[in-house]
């Protein structure tokens, strides 16, 4: 068997890939920054008039007021914070409230705030900074927008924020508004590695399943015309300049882009598994969860497949390969890519691990589509803790769905808490039940505190799902030795709904692990009442892994 | 007792005979009336006779078959029963010689019914995931018969009866249930039953039998008023979309009554 040799050393790729280096410290939060975690009666109140203070100052605006759809009469309010009518980039406050009484109220509030929010450069100036420091072109719709970033000092600088989507992934520049100063920059964390028609085809691993496509002019594509939202599957038949053109804005994606088949029977298993899977995780949030789509008013999906050629795998940087070979990854708007995998004969070292179609993954796209209800609900942010909260719930969910449509086992096509198993043998990428099997923390004390994957986003989101897994299945956990009674695999709704809720209604954007903690115990007695199993079980787990 | 004069000692006597009630009935009709000899002269030749009345039967219409959706088979049963219709008869008989002669009747049956329908639409997601609908659907049913008959005849003063039997003719016009329609919404977890497609299936000539008898009460020596009663019994094969060929039987019991012309 031939033998791939990625430089797994190179700092990009271990950045962009699931698995991550470890060492180091976990960067500090800003001691400016205020967490609001208000559960009792005399912090509701004094929060409560805080809040609707701070409304009437203009510092802070509602985001969105959705009714619950888990619990009648219940209403949850989320609230940006402004500063002189400018965003503060990571401030945000969830309220839940039951019949007009306030419930909990989580968030993250700034303090101190003293700037000029006039900028000096001018939008189109920010644009030639980002392209320089990017090599990309910007699209007229790829506007910066102007944000006030709270730095690690304690200070803040009033920034405009531009999203790049580069061979690196997607990046979030943050450039100083007054001398162009690129003074952060994200990576794309969340990725992972006419007339309606029936038509069917073996998926990625043999399997025969409908898709939901819709018929043309005498060919059928993959563009799903009976779920509520419009989910369309693009085959970008290996022209990456032409995905990277559109996802920076550059280029719309037309019918003619759209996957497609001569027949009812489809011939090519990627679109089958992308364009089905989609349809199958939207479906799972509404059934379970009564969501309607990504942003819960059916924003359109769209699927890439086939972003590269594997024939031209040897002529690839390493860049390409880590990003659209071996990943999959949720870019913005509803838009998700699916790597193209390796050749069969080919395997990537150290683990010895051959890729098959990422499209092939139920959780994977479970995983990356959760991200996008993440990026509509709770904003969590895509760097240190939050952003392993992030990656831990795109696990759960995606977890979740390979439950819900999938029997319980350990071989392909079997439900289990890895991700990634089906299309990256043998391991998979991340394990909930055993991190440590992989590499992962199984404990807060063992998490990754580096820069490297945005302070660890993958890496320790294990430590979330991990508890995930104990809250459900119980057990010990490998480091602390402390046991959990779980609610059991037969009522892992409870602990679904439980994590969802705090993660879409209750979760504010900067949380802390300690925060997803409070916020998933309120939850869960939200849901089920204080005392009961799955409290106990959601309180047993966080302490287990460490997280108090 | 002298067994071999049975008939009219028997009958004169009210003595017990132990004869068949339907012999019983003919020599008991052709006894209270004159001879043929006697009455030769003002028999008439021609008979013919008008009914309105019903047809009651056991029938019932069976439909199995599936249709494709979604890619797989969608399993649809329609049942019907054809317990009763409205008939309307006419026929035509000629004596040929003393008591016997031929007759030819034409019989048309309607029958409207209703049909329940139950159904398996597939999932359009998934395969083998079938939800089940049930409703009714209108059924009309069309016999046209004709009847070929020997026939007995008994003249009498006021009351003629005639006894007639032989090959029947069917041709069946009904409606088969082809498809359903439903309605559905996602997450397309339920449907809905919403009606049908049909289709009026006409079968081949079947054949059969009738076997009955008509009395006729004599208003004049012409026109009475009279009523009949005829089984009459075949199978016809029907054929539409989607279905195979389905065997169903026609005919059953009618009972009429009209007017009769004799000449």
């Amino acid at each position: 068997m031939r033998v791939l040799r990625l430089l797994f050393a190179s700092a990009v790729l271990t950045s962009i890939v699931l698995f991550g280096p470890v060492g180091q410290r976990l960067r500090a939060q800003s001691s400016r920054a205020r967490t609001v975690s208000a559960t009792s009666f005399s912090d509701l109140r004094t929060w409560d008039a805080a809040i609707d203070r701070m409304k009437r100052d203009d510092l802070l605006r509602v985001r969105r007021t959705v009714d619950d759809t888990m619990m009648p009469g219940r209403v949850h309010e989320r609230l940006e914070q402004f500063y002189r009518g400018v965003r503060v980039y990571g401030g945000d406050v969830a309220r839940q409230t039951d019949r007009g009484l306030t419930v909990s109220i989580f968030g993250t509030l700034y303090e101190g705030i003293d700037l000029d929010v006039r900028p000096t450069l001018s939008i189109d100036e920010i644009k030639t900074v980002v392209e320089r420091q990017s090599g990309i072109e910007l699209g007229p719709d790829r506007v910066p927008g102007l944000v006030i970033l709270p730095d690690d000092t304690g200070g803040y600088r009033l920034t405009y924020r531009a999203t790049v989507f580069t061979l690196q992934g997607d990046h979030q520049y943050f450039v100083d508004a007054t001398s162009g100063a690129i003074v952060r920059t994200i990576a794309g964390a969340r990725r992972q590695t006419a007339t309606s028609a029936i038509g069917h085809g073996l998926g990625v691993l043999g399997d025969d399943k409908k898709v939901s496509v819709s018929s043309q002019s005498g060919t059928f594509v993959a563009s799903d015309m009976l779920r509520p939202p419009s989910l369309k599957t693009y085959d970008a038949r290996g022209d990456l300049n032409k995905v990277l053109r559109f996802l920076n804005g550059q280029a719309t994606l037309v019918t003619s882009d759209l996957a497609s088949n001569t027949s009812t029977t489809w011939s090519d298993p990627v679109p089958v598994d992308a364009h089905a899977y989609v349809g199958y995780v939207y479906d799972y949030y509404f059934k379970r969860h009564g969501r309607r789509g990504l942003d819960n008013n059916n924003i359109p999906i769209a699927s890439i497949v086939h972003p590269v050629r594997r024939s031209d795998l040897f002529t690839a940087s390493n860049q390409i390969i880590g990003l659209f070979y071996v990943n999959a990854f949720y870019c913005c708007d509803g838009v998700m890519v699916f790597g193209e995998g390796l050749p069969p004969n080919i395997v990537l070292l150290p683990e010895r691990q051959s890729w098959n179609f990422l499209a092939g993954g139920l959780d994977v796209i479970g995983h990356e589509l959760t991200h996008g209800v993440t990026d509509f609900s709770s904003g969590l942010i895509s760097e240190n803790e939050p952003g392993a909260l992030n990656e831990a719930f795109s696990d759960i969910m995606g977890t979740s769905v390979e439950f819900f449509y999938q029997p319980a086992g350990t071989g392909p096509l079997q439900a289990d808490y890895v991700i990634g198993e089906d299309v990256v043998t043998p391991g998979g990428i991340r394990n909930m039940a055993n991190p440590g099997a992989l590499g992962d923390p199984d404990h807060y004390s063992k998490r990754f505190t580096g820069r490297e994957d945005d302070g660890g986003v993958h890496i320790n989101s294990t430590i979330v799902s991990h508890a995930f897994y104990l809250a459900i299945e119980g057990g010990t956990n490998r480091t602390s030795g402390l046991s959990v009674q779980g609610v059991g695999a037969a009522n892992r709704e409870q602990m679904e709904k439980v994590y969802y809720r705090a993660f879409t209604q209750l979760m504010p954007a900067n949380a802390t692990f300690a925060v997803a903690r409070t916020v998933t115990i309120q939850a869960a007695r939200d849901l089920f009442g204080a005392g009961s199993a799955p409290e106990r079980a959601v309180t047993q787990a966080w302490t287990a892994v460490g997280v108090n | 007792m002298k067994r071999e004069i049975w008939n009219v000692e028997c009958a004169i006597r009210n003595s017990p005979c132990q004869i068949p009630h339907s012999t019983f009935l003919i020599l008991t009709l052709a006894l209270a009336t004159p001879t043929l000899a006697s009455a030769q002269t003002a028999a008439p030749r021609v008979y013919v006779s008008v009914n309105g009345g019903i047809q009651r039967s056991d029938n019932t219409v069976s439909q199995s078959f599936s249709v494709p959706k979604n890619l797989e088979d969608a399993p649809i049963k329609a049942n019907a029963d054809e317990k009763r219709g409205v008939l309307v008869d006419g026929g035509l008989m000629l004596r040929l010689a003393g008591h016997f002669g031929v007759g030819f009747a034409l019989s048309f049956l309607t029958d409207d019914s209703d049909a329940t329908v139950t159904a398996s639409i597939p999932h359009p997601f998934f395969f083998s995931r079938l939800r089940s609908i049930e409703g009714t659907t209108a059924m009309t049913r069309r016999e046209t018969a004709g009847h070929i008959q020997a026939v007995y005849i008994v003249p009498g003063p006021r009351l003629d009866v005639i006894l007639s039997g032989g090959p029947s003719l069917f041709t069946l016009r009904q409606t088969l249930v082809t498809d359903v329609t439903y309605s559905e919404s996602f997450p397309f977890d339920t449907a809905t039953f919403t009606g049908t497609h049909s289709a009026e299936s006409t079968s081949k000539t079947a054949t059969g039998f009738n076997i009955g008898g008509d009395v006729t009460w004599k208003l004049s020596r012409t026109v009475g008023v009279g009523g009949m009663v005829r089984f009459a019994r075949a199978q016809a094969t029907l054929n539409a979309t989607n279905n195979p060929a389905l065997d169903v039987d026609v005919g059953g019991i009618q009972v009429g009554g009209g007017i009769r012309f004799a000449f």
